[in-house]
């Protein structure tokens, strides 16, 4: 992972109230292991980057940040998890100043894997914002 | 005759000892000169004799967390040497500079984005252009 992508997971990981609700750190960046138990959380880079705006090196980037359940109610109630504490949050992120953090695009669907199973994913995408340090 | 076009990343912009580039938004500096019409009469049309040159302009950047300094630097009134160079500070590269008076100074602050600084100044003196040496 790189550094973004290593904060934005410390800062989940450091969550007690997310932790216990999945029983672990089971937060996984862009995939999870194959065969994992549910519920757990996967979270990915999914656009933006450098803003160029000044000499001073921004990013903007927006991460996808998901509960991943075979029940409504448990996906949603982790998505919730998610939510607070990550809409007006502050990751830290090595070698940067992070200035922003807000929940914008939802993230709510359900896919039929195998006939008779259902798995809900429930979240959003973020837009994170940092400076150079 | 091929040309290069000049893009504004590489400014350099210096009042007094306080460098203003380094998170900058734009600079737009301007130079004006006064005219007073010189017709009468007859005439057919306006012709104007020019007066005293003048000039200045805006440089808006990013403010800086606990950055007192930068703030305390353009306090309004202040005066001094305002020197930059739109392609850098190498050799040959253009220079220009003269005395200056903060005018005015402002800061943006938006509730979903960067706070944001606009100094205004106003030339007091002749500006003097040229080229950075080696």
């Amino acid at each position: 992972m790189n550094a973004e992508e290593t904060g934005f997971y410390n800062y989940l990981a450091a969550y007690g109230t997310l932790t216990t609700a999945l029983g672990g750190t089971y937060i996984y960046n862009l995939i999870a292991p194959q065969g994992q138990a549910f519920p757990y959380i996967v979270f990915a880079v999914a656009g933006g980057g450098d803003e160029n705006l000044t000499p001073h090196r921004k990013r903007n980037i927006v991460v996808m940040a998901k509960a991943v359940s075979d029940t409504h109610l448990e996906a949603s109630t982790l998505d919730g998890h998610l939510d607070t504490r990550l809409h007006e949050g502050s990751p830290t992120v090595t070698g940067w100043s992070v200035w922003w953090c807000m929940r914008e695009d939802e993230i709510s669907f359900v896919e039929a894997p195998r006939p008779g199973e259902l798995v809900y994913h429930k979240g959003a995408y973020y837009r994170m914002r940092h400076s150079k340090d | 005759m091929a040309v290069a076009d000049v893009g504004g990343s590489a400014l350099y912009l210096i009042f007094g000892s306080t460098v203003l580039d380094t998170n900058f938004r734009s600079w737009a500096p301007a130079e004006t000169i006064g005219t007073v019409l010189a017709a009468a009469g007859a005439d057919a049309d306006d012709t104007y004799l020019t007066l005293r040159k003048g000039g200045g302009g805006p440089i808006s950047f990013i403010m800086q967390a606990a950055d007192t300094t930068t703030w305390g630097a353009v306090v309004p009134g202040t005066q001094g040497t305002l020197a930059w160079g739109e392609e850098g500070t190498a050799q040959g590269k253009p220079k220009h500079s003269v005395n200056a008076i903060v005018t005015g100074r402002d800061k943006g602050i938006p509730y979903d984005n960067l706070v944001i600084s606009t100094v205004t100044f106003l030339y007091s003196g002749a500006i003097s252009d040229g080229t950075y040496g080696a």
